[in-house]
């Protein structure tokens, strides 16, 4: 006959307390994980949002309910149609302070064009953009030609592939990086693409044209960059005062609202961890005191036969280690499942930019919540370690004799 | 009960994917009623769940060994189709945003892929188990 | 080798804090000799069970000093003392002493095991075949009787080879015929050279014994 490990024995002969120490560490590694998960990918999306806006100030059509038209259409990908005379960039250029100005025209498809849903369309200058050049540049390296597209991360078609819009067939040239944000929605094409699809759109019926009557150029929104050194609320000001049917809009401030929000689904997030894992030690805690009771015995019964209370110790430890261990194991993994195949449904959810980590990242949070729950689980223990290696095995065993 | 817990798990995953492709888990519906290219996924997995719910039934009815292995192998091709079903057998919307890529294929998937371990189980079990 | 104990005491205090306790064991002296089977006298109460953990190195006397050949338990460290009463002391306590994780076959090897050893599996089956525990070698303890667990605690005593074994009513749960097996083992084990300590209020164990000593209240005298 082989050695055998009591530790082991102790372990695979008293599965009812075995499997509950497994289900309630898994519990504290599953919140902690998960939790941790969704608030880092809610940090990098908006971290990623910071980096793709690029502006310091967005001009838009006044009527568009200016800033949460634009932040929604940023942050949900909803679409935005609102147009404005094209003629107000050459004043937004003119403005002092104003160092750039880029301007964006937004369309949105036919339901039918695209096989399942509306997308969110933006023209842009390549010639005064800096925007969305720099990051197409990141996924296509060469300048997109008339009657390309670049698609945002989250549009299900494949680079080469032909995308139809009002009839227009649209090369697909590229696919962006994922931002986390309403803009993994949309498809980007230069101004003469764009002109092609808004004729297309007129003869379908779908009209872009403003009430001046006219038939002047539209744009749907310009990207301002201030000079170094200008005081964008200044420069705001100023942009407000001089281009009429149209709002200035800082993106800071849209950046606060968002920063915001997520500071509120953090607090909750953490609100909600912390309950689970008070919750789940004192449970924890009571198990293992209830096992000091259970144990006594069969503890003394180890002293009587020379375990040191070291040794005694030791062995308890290692059982809830062990069993905290695979508790934590199964809750990151059970984590990992709740989280990473429903980040869309999180994100459309939330309203928040959200963008995964990467697996560098994952894998670190998973190691530190799988440390932090198996130290948990045995700080839990280590009370009731201490209190059995204690017990007075003479007295013990001639109790109940 | 021992001897039909594979069964029974395969049965409530197939039950779960079967009323979900139906309800919450299922394919997009439009704010205008119509229904989009990922509803015909939904119904395959309706059939699929169904499939498998039954076989799961007969493995619970049958007591020959043999035949209790084919219907587990029979469950575990039909939940390894409800993997491959959203987005690889039948196309699904285009956005990753829509309901059918958001939620039906990520559960449908975690569905099918428990249900396929179920599945798996039960034969690895009747194997060892005495005839 | 043996087992001495020099004019050691047990005092226990009724509460707390004053003087008022009484002697569980009063100052007395004794020697187990190697290759001697003592047996140990007395009424319930009368301090047999605590001189016997004294002895064992598990209670440490108000008095006195225990010494295993030259070395003084009570001046060992805990995990100095554990090993020494792994390796030289067995004791068999009253009452069930059993490890409900583990069959009766991993439960009489376990002492073996402790310190990385091998199980001592030849000796294990030796006496279990002597105590006819045989049939419940991989039997749970709590599927046995109060005889069958105490014979296991012996068989587990006797497996571990230990050089003084310390028997508390050994034979308490068992009928004549185990009583008598009981006490053949443990006199075999002192005429293998062990030193020998039996507990009992029965008259049974005497007719085994090289040497009877009494206890009453706390006072060891030998007859």
């Amino acid at each position: 006959m082989k050695r055998f490990s009591p530790v082991f024995r102790n372990l695979t002969r008293k599965p009812g307390r075995t499997t509950a120490l497994i289900l309630l560490t898994a519990f504290l590694a599953l919140s902690l994980f998960a939790g941790t998960m969704v608030v880092s990918s809610l940090r990098r999306g908006l971290g990623s949002m910071e980096n793709r806006l690029g502006a310091d100030i967005i001009v838009v059509p006044a009527e568009a309910e200016s800033k949460s038209s634009l932040k929604n259409m940023l942050l949900q990908g909803t679409i935005g149609t609102f147009y404005m005379d094209a003629s107000a960039v050459d004043k937004v250029r003119e403005t002092e302070g104003v160092q750039k100005a880029s301007a964006q025209v937004f369309l949105s498809s036919m339901k039918a064009d695209c096989c399942s849903v509306k997308v969110q369309i933006i023209g842009f200058d390549p010639e005064n953009d800096f925007v969305v050049k720099p990051w197409i540049a990141e996924s296509l390296n060469r300048p997109l030609g008339d009657m390309e597209i670049v698609i945002g991360n989250r549009v299900a078609t494949d680079v080469g592939e032909i995308f139809r819009i009002y009839d227009q067939r649209c090369l697909v040239a590229a696919r962006l990086a994922a931002t986390g944000t309403g803009l993994d929605t949309a498809v980007y094409c230069n101004m003469n693409t764009m002109h092609a699809l808004l004729e297309a759109a007129e003869e379908k019926g779908i009209s872009h044209k403003i009430d001046t009557g006219n038939d002047a150029e539209v744009v749907s929104a310009i990207y301002v960059r201030t000079l170094p050194g200008a005081d964008v609320g200044l420069v705001n000001n100023r942009l407000n005062g001089k281009i009429r049917k149209a709002t200035a809009v800082r993106t800071t401030g849209m950046l606060t609202e968002v920063s915001d929000s997520l500071g509120g689904v953090s607090r909750t997030v953490a609100v909600l961890i912390a309950a689970v894992w008070i919750l789940a030690l004192v449970i924890l805690f009571i198990a293992f005191a209830m096992m000091v009771n259970e144990r006594r015995r069969e503890l003394a019964v180890y002293r009587l036969v020379g375990m040191s209370r070291s040794m005694l110790s030791g062995m308890i430890l290692k059982e809830t280690a062990l069993c905290s261990l695979a508790g934590a194991v199964c809750g990151v993994l059970l984590g990992a499942l709740a989280v990473f195949p429903f980040t869309t449904l999180i994100e459309t959810s939330l309203k928040l930019p959200y963008l995964a980590p990467g697996t560098g990242t994952v894998a670190a949070y998973a190691a530190l919540a799988i440390a932090v729950t198996v130290a948990a689980g045995c700080a839990a223990s280590l009370h009731t370690a201490s209190k059995l290696s204690r017990v007075d095995p003479g007295s013990t065993l001639r109790e109940g004799a | 009960m021992k001897k039909n817990l594979f069964a029974i798990l395969l049965m409530i995953f197939a039950a779960v994917i079967a009323v979900g492709s139906v309800t919450v888990l299922g394919p997009c519906v439009h704010e205008d009623g119509s229904k989009g290219p990922c509803a015909d996924a939904g119904k395959a997995l309706l059939i699929d769940g169904c499939v498998m719910a039954i076989l799961a039934i007969l493995i619970t009815m049958v007591n020959r060994r043999g035949l209790r292995m084919a219907l587990f192998a029979a469950a575990l091709c039909a939940a390894v189709i409800g993997i491959l079903l959203p987005g690889v057998l039948m196309p699904l919307c285009k956005m990753d945003t829509m309901h059918c890529r958001a939620v039906m294929q990520p559960s449908m998937i975690i569905l099918s892929g428990a249900a396929a371990v179920s599945a798996l189980t039960g034969i690895i079990t009747e194997r060892s188990r005495k005839a | 080798m043996e087992l001495r104990a020099e004019n050691i005491s047990r005092r226990y205090f009724r509460k707390r804090g004053e003087a008022n306790f009484f002697e569980a064991v009063k100052p007395g002296s004794l020697i187990l000799r190697s290759g001697e089977m003592t047996v140990l006298k007395g009424r319930s109460g009368s301090g047999k069970t605590t001189l016997l953990h004294m002895l064992a190195g598990l209670l440490q006397p108000s008095e006195g000093r225990v010494l295993l050949g030259d070395t003084d338990l009570y001046a060992l460290e805990d995990n100095q003392l554990s090993r020494l009463r792994n390796e030289k002391i067995g004791v068999i306590p009253q009452g069930r002493s059993a490890v409900d994780t583990l069959t009766v076959y991993e439960n009489i090897v376990l002492p073996g095991i402790l310190y990385g050893g091998m199980p001592r599996t030849e000796a294990a089956e030796g006496w279990m075949e002597a105590l006819d525990i045989s049939s419940l070698r991989d039997a749970m303890p709590a599927e046995l009787s109060g005889g069958e667990l105490r014979r296991m605690a012996i068989a587990r005593t006797l497996t571990a080879d230990p050089a003084v074994i310390l028997a508390d009513e050994p034979t308490g749960d068992l009928d004549n015929e185990n009583t008598e097996i009981v006490l053949n083992a443990l006199k075999q084990a002192a005429k293998a050279g062990k030193a020998v300590l039996v507990v009992s209020h029965e008259d049974d164990a005497e007719a085994f014994a090289d040497r009877v000593l009494h206890m009453e209240n706390g006072n060891l005298t030998e007859s």
